[in-house]
C-alpha cells in the first residue's frame, strides 16, 4: 500500500506551556483524503520536534483513516 | 601484633615467620594485627588470611611482594572493634586473592595511593551489625570486583569526599530492608566511578547515597537487575551521573525515595527516541525503571540534570507496608517506551512524562474516590505512532494530559482528575469513557478547575463528580468545553460557604446529550450556583440537548446562557441571569375530586 501525505500549518499560536499548530493532511495513494485537525506540542524545544510530532500525528490520522474504511468493508459484509 | 619478619620461610601461615609485638604472635588472628614495615621481606598468602587490622605501612612502609595466592578477611570477629586495611605505596602485589572486610562498626581504609589489583570487599563478611561507617583516606582504585555488604541487614556509611575508581565489577550485596542503605556523609560524599569493562549487580533494591559515576570511555558496562540509587542516607549533592562509556541494562533499576532525606540528582543522558533500546553509548537507558517508594510525607525528589529514557517498563513501586507512597521527579524529560504501572503518585513532580512507544497505562486499585493520594502531577504528553492504553483508570492530580499524536485507547476505563489541564483530546476525537471530575478544593481555582484547552470540545460518556466536602468547588476553565453524554453532579453531603459553587469559563460552550442530574443535598444555597468563573458576564453556554433527562435539585445559574436547548427546571435552585432556566413552580392550591 503506498499512501502518500503532504500537510500545510494553517495556524499556530500559544497556549500556555502548549504550542497549537492547526494543520490540513493531504492523503494520496491509495487513500485519498484531506483531514483537519490541531496537533499539541507541550513545551517544544525546536522546530525539528514540532516537525516529528506532526509527523507522529499523521501517521495516526493515517491508521485512523483505514481503519474507518476496513470498517466500512466489514459492515457491508455483515 | 605480629610482625611479618620471614624468617622461617616466606608463608604467611607459618607461625614462626611473625615477630610477637603487642597483640599476638603467630599466625594472624581475627583478633591481632598482621603488620607488614620497610623490613619485611617478601610474603605469601599461602593459607586463608585472617587478621584484625591490616597494615602494609608500618615504619616507612612495606616495599617487597606480597603474593595473594589466598584472600585475606580483615576485621575483628566482635562488631564493636573497629578495624583497617592500610596500604603502602612502594609495596608489591602478586597473585590474585582478595581482602574482604568485616562489618565491624568502625572501618578505615587507606590506600597511600596504592591500587589494589584483586577483588575488594568492603564490609562483606558478617559480624551481626547493624551499622558499619567506613572511613576512606585517600582516593582508592581497586582492579578487581569491588563487594559491598555481606549480605545482612547492615546500614553502611561512607565518610570522605575520596574516589573510588572501580575497574572490575561493582556487586552490592546488601538486602532490600527499608534501612538498609550505603548512606553518604554530609559535606564528605564518596564517590564509586565505574571505569571498567564490568558488571554492576545488587541482590535486592536498598538505598544507595553516595556518588556513583560511569566513567569507563571505551568499556561497557553493564547494569544488572536490582541496580539502585537514591533514598535513605542522601547528602546535599548526591548524585548519580553517566559521564563516558557504553550502557547496557537489564532487569529493573530502582530509583529510591524515602521521607526527610536529602534530594538527588541523576544525570544520565537517556536517548529521546522512539527505537532506543537497552544499549546506549552515550549514556543510561533502563531496561525498566521503578521509582520505589515508602514515603507519605515530607517527600524526598528525584531532580533530573538530563533526559532518562525506559526501553521497557515504568513504575512508581510502594513498599515496605505503604500502599501509596510519593514518587516525585523532577525536571526534563522521561521518555518512556513501554508500559506504565502506577503503585504510588507524584505530587510536586514536574519532569515531563512522554509515552512515546506502544503500552499499558495503570494505577493500582487504591486510587479511590476522593482520595488525595493519587495521580501523576507530571505533564503527560502522549506523542507516540503506536497506542496506548488504559487497563484500569488513572489519575491526573495537578498536572496535565496533552495528547499529540498516537492511538490513545481507553475502553472500560478513563480519568480521574483534580485540578488539571487536559489538551488536545478532543481535536483528536478521543471520547473519554467516563472521567471522575475530584476537587480538593474551594472556589473556582486549583484543585478545583479542571482546563480544558483544545479547538473542539472534550468528548465524554460520563461525567461523575466527586470529592464533595463542605465547602469544595468544580469548576472548568481554558478555551474549550465539553460534550458530555452522561452528567452526573450528585451531593452527597451537605455542601455549604460561599465557595462551594461551579464554574464555567465565560463564552464557552457545554453540551449536556443524554442526562443531567445536577442535585444538591440542600434547596435554596447561595452557593449552590453554576456560574460563570469570573462571576460575571459574558454567560457561560451550558446546553442541554432536546429529549435528553434531567434531574435538577437546589442548584441555580448565574450567567448561564442554556437557550441552545430544552429549558432546565430547578427544584429550589436560585436563578440569577439565567437564560432558559427555571424553578418549579409548585401549586399552592392542591385540587381533590370525592365521589360519593
Amino acid at each position: 500500500m503506498a499512501i502518500n501525505h503532504t500537510y500545510v500549518i494553517n495556524d499556530k499560536r500559544i497556549e500556555e506551556d502548549l504550542l497549537v499548530t492547526d494543520v490540513t493532511i493531504q492523503f494520496t495513494g491509495d487513500i485519498t483524503e484531506e483531514v483537519s485537525t490541531s496537533v499539541y506540542h507541550f513545551r517544544p524545544q525546536t522546530v525539528e520536534e514540532v516537525e516529528t510530532n506532526i509527523e507522529n500525528r499523521i501517521v495516526t490520522e493515517k491508521d485512523k483513516v483505514l481503519a474507518r474504511q476496513k470498517i466500512e468493508q466489514i459492515i457491508t459484509q455483515l | 601484633m605480629p610482625i611479618w619478619r620471614g624468617t622461617v620461610d616466606s608463608n604467611w601461615g607459618t607461625a614462626g615467620n611473625w615477630l610477637a609485638d603487642g597483640s599476638g604472635s603467630g599466625v594472624p588472628t581475627a583478633l591481632t594485627d598482621a603488620v607488614f614495615d620497610n623490613l619485611s621481606p617478601n610474603c605469601t598468602v599461602n593459607v586463608a588470611g585472617v587478621c584484625r587490622n591490616l597494615n602494609f605501612n608500618s615504619g616507612t612502609g612495606y616495599t617487597n611482594t606480597i603474593t595473594m595466592t589466598n584472600g585475606i578477611t580483615v576485621g575483628s570477629t566482635t562488631a564493636a572493634t573497629a578495624s583497617s586495611v592500610t596500604l603502602s605505596s612502594p609495596m608489591g602485589i602478586n597473585g590474585s586473592g582478595s581482602i574482604s572486610t568485616r562489618a565491624n562498626n568502625t572501618i578505615t581504609l587507606t590506600s597511600n595511593g596504592r591500587q589494589w589489583p584483586n577483588a575488594f570487599g568492603i564490609g562483606s563478611v558478617s559480624v551481626s551489625s547493624v551499622t558499619c561507617n567506613v572511613t576512606f583516606v585517600g582516593n582508592w582504585t581497586i582492579n578487581g570486583t569491588l563487594t559491598i555488604g555481606a549480605g545482612t541487614s547492615v546500614q553502611y556509611t561512607f565518610i570522605g569526599a575520596i574516589n573510588i575508581t572501580c575497574n572490575g565489577n561493582l556487586a552490592f550485596n546488601i538486602p532490600s530492608a527499608a534501612s538498609n542503605a550505603i548512606r553518604a556523609t554530609a559535606g564528605s560524599i564518596t564517590t564509586i566511578i565505574i571505569a571498567g569493562n564490568c558488571t554492576w549487580t545488587s541482590i535486592a533494591p536498598f538505598n544507595v547515597g553516595i556518588n556513583i559515576n560511569i566513567n569507563s570511555p571505551g568499556n561497557t558496562v553493564n547494569i544488572g537487575d536490582n541496580c539502585c540509587y537514591g533514598g535513605l542516607g542522601t547528602a546535599a549533592g548526591s548524585n548519580f551521573t553517566h559521564t563516558a562509556g557504553t550502557v547496557v541494562t537489564s532487569g529493573t533499576f530502582h530509583l529510591l525515595y524515602a521521607s526527610a532525606s536529602a534530594s538527588y540528582t541523576i544525570n544520565l543522558n537517556g536517548s529521546s527516541s522512539t527505537s532506543a533500546t537497552t544499549t546506549n553509548t552515550g549514556g543510561v537507558n533502563f531496561n525498566n525503571l521503578s521509582l520505589r517508594t515508602n514515603v507519605i510525607n515530607n517527600a524526598q525528589s528525584c531532580t533530573l540534570s538530563s533526559p532518562i529514557c525506559v526501553v521497557n517498563d515504568f513504575s512508581i513501586t510502594s513498599y515496605a507496608g505503604v500502599t501509596k507512597g510519593i514518587a516525585n521527579l523532577l525536571s526534563n524529560t522521561a521518555f518512556l517506551n513501554k508500559n506504565i504501572t502506577i503503585n504510588g503518585y507524584s505530587i510536586t513532580g514536574t519532569t515531563t512524562f512522554r509515552l512515546q512507544g506502544t503500552g499499558s497505562w495503570s494505577e493500582n486499585n487504591t486510587l479511590t474516590s476522593g482520595a488525595t493520594g493519587f495521580g501523576l502531577s507530571n505533564p503527560i504528553v502522549i506523542n507516540t505512532t503506536g497506542t496506548i492504553t488504559l487497563t484500569s483508570f488513572v489519575g491526573i492530580y495537578s498536572g496535565s494530559l496533552t495528547y499529540t499524536a498516537g492511538s490513545f485507547v481507553l475502553t472500560g476505563f478513563g480519568l480521574r482528575v483534580v485540578g488539571s489541564t487536559l489538551a488536545g483530546l478532543g481535536s483528536a476525537g478521543i471520547v473519554i469513557p467516563t472521567l471522575y471530575h475530584t476537587t480538593t478544593t474551594a472556589g473556582l481555582t486549583g484543585g478545583a478547575r479542571i482546563t480544558l484547552t483544545d479547538t473542539v470540545a472534550l468528548q465524554i460518556t460520563n461525567l461523575i463528580f466527586e470529592g464533595f466536602n463542605l465547602n469544595r468547588a468544580f469548576a472548568y476553565g481554558g478555551n474549550i468545553g465539553f460534550i458530555v453524554n452522561n452528567f452526573n453532579y450528585q451531593q452527597t453531603s451537605l455542601v455549604s460557604g460561599s465557595a462551594s459553587q461551579f464554574g464555567l469559563a465565560n463564552s464557552v460552550t457545554y453540551v449536556v446529550l443524554n442526562s443531567f442530574i445536577f442535585n444538591a443535598v440542600s434547596a435554596n444555597s447561595s452557593s449552590n450556583i453554576m456560574q460563570t468563573l469570573n462571576d460575571s458576564t459574558p454567560d457561560a453556554i451550558f446546553t442541554l440537548a432536546f429529549g435528553a433527562s434531567q434531574d435538577v435539585f437546589g442548584m441555580g445559574g448565574k450567567y448561564i446562557n442554556s437557550s441552545a436547548g430544552q429549558t432546565i427546571w430547578s427544584r429550589k435552585g436560585l436563578l440569577t441571569s439565567t437564560t432558559n432556566w427555571q424553578n418549579w413552580t409548585y401549586p399552592k392550591t392542591r385540587f381533590s375530586t370525592f365521589t360519593n
